[in-house]
């Protein structure tokens, strides 16, 4: 059951990221000061929105294990929280090559450049916590302390832009963030490879979670073959 | 080529090549998970017999 799931999400993503494609690179406009390189902002952008909230549902999963001391729930922290940090890292290296061609830098030590950066270096340190404790109480507890920390820091890469507005990195444009400065033809696609971007972390996250019960299996057998 | 274009081609290939090594990451393990389960399983069978 769980493995057609897998396949309709699958391809579904095929789909709608193929329709997008075409959609974004052949049939919008060019943006008038920008010229073509615009088009960066729907991979970059929607990496972060998914990403971001990806590392705050981790919490909310880390914080249900706090509270029924299940492993499911840590499990599933850890595998959303690593998908949210590959998702994290596509919105980086975007960003850094959109900043070369606009400002003529690949990177700018201004709040929001450097909180994301943060940001996704305290999910690396979760994901290298994790390798590192053996005994899996102690790993969630810990785990959950410091995907509290990094979720922190990723509402202050949300909201940083509205904070300080004299950034090198430009400010808010969607429209739910400004009341609707963004024309319409250049958001609904937006949303579109947001959808993506979710539709892609889940499978994701479904695949990590699949290997991570295959794991769970073999640490019971050898217990049963030593004990 | 336009210099703007030719940018965006690289925004486009690196964001790919992101979710590919991480899928190529993820199929490493699946199969390192694998042949574990099958030695694990060995394991334990001569016992269950």
């Amino acid at each position: 059951m769980r493995n057609r799931i897998l396949l309709l999400l699958t391809a579904a993503f095929a789909v709608l990221i193929a329709w997008n494609l075409k959609h974004i690179l052949l049939g919008l406009p060019d943006e008038a000061r920008q010229d073509a390189i615009f088009r960066i902002l729907y991979f970059h952008a929607p990496a972060a929105m998914v990403g971001l909230t990806g590392f705050g549902v981790g919490m909310v999963f880390s914080g249900v294990y706090l509270a029924t001391k299940n492993f499911y729930w840590d499990t599933l922290a850890a595998s959303t929280t690593e998908v949210s940090l590959m998702l994290a890292a596509i919105n980086l290296v975007t960003g850094s090559i959109w900043g070369r061609q606009q400002w003529g830098v690949w990177w700018a030590w201004d709040a929001r450049l450097t909180s994301m950066l943060v940001c996704w270096l305290i999910f690396a340190g979760y994901m290298m916590l994790r390798r590192a404790i053996e005994e899996p109480d102690t790993r969630a507890r810990l785990s959950a302390v410091v995907s509290l920390f990094g979720t922190v820091n990723a509402w202050f890469v949300y909201k940083v832009i509205e904070w300080f507005p004299r950034l090198q990195h430009p400010g808010p444009v969607l429209s739910f963030r400004t009341g609707g400065r963004i024309d319409r033809q250049l958001e609904t696609p937006f949303w579109w490879m947001v959808l993506a971007y979710i539709l892609l972390a889940v499978i994701l996250v479904m695949i990590r979670m699949r290997q991570e019960s295959v794991a769970r299996e073999i640490d019971s057998l050898r217990r049963l073959a030593h004990a | 080529m336009n210099a703007n274009f030719e940018y965006l081609c690289y925004g486009l290939m690196a964001a790919w090549l992101i979710v590919a090594l991480y899928v190529l990451l993820l199929g490493l393990r699946e199969s390192k998970l694998g042949k574990e389960l099958d030695r694990v399983r060995h394991m334990v069978e001569p016992r269950g017999k």
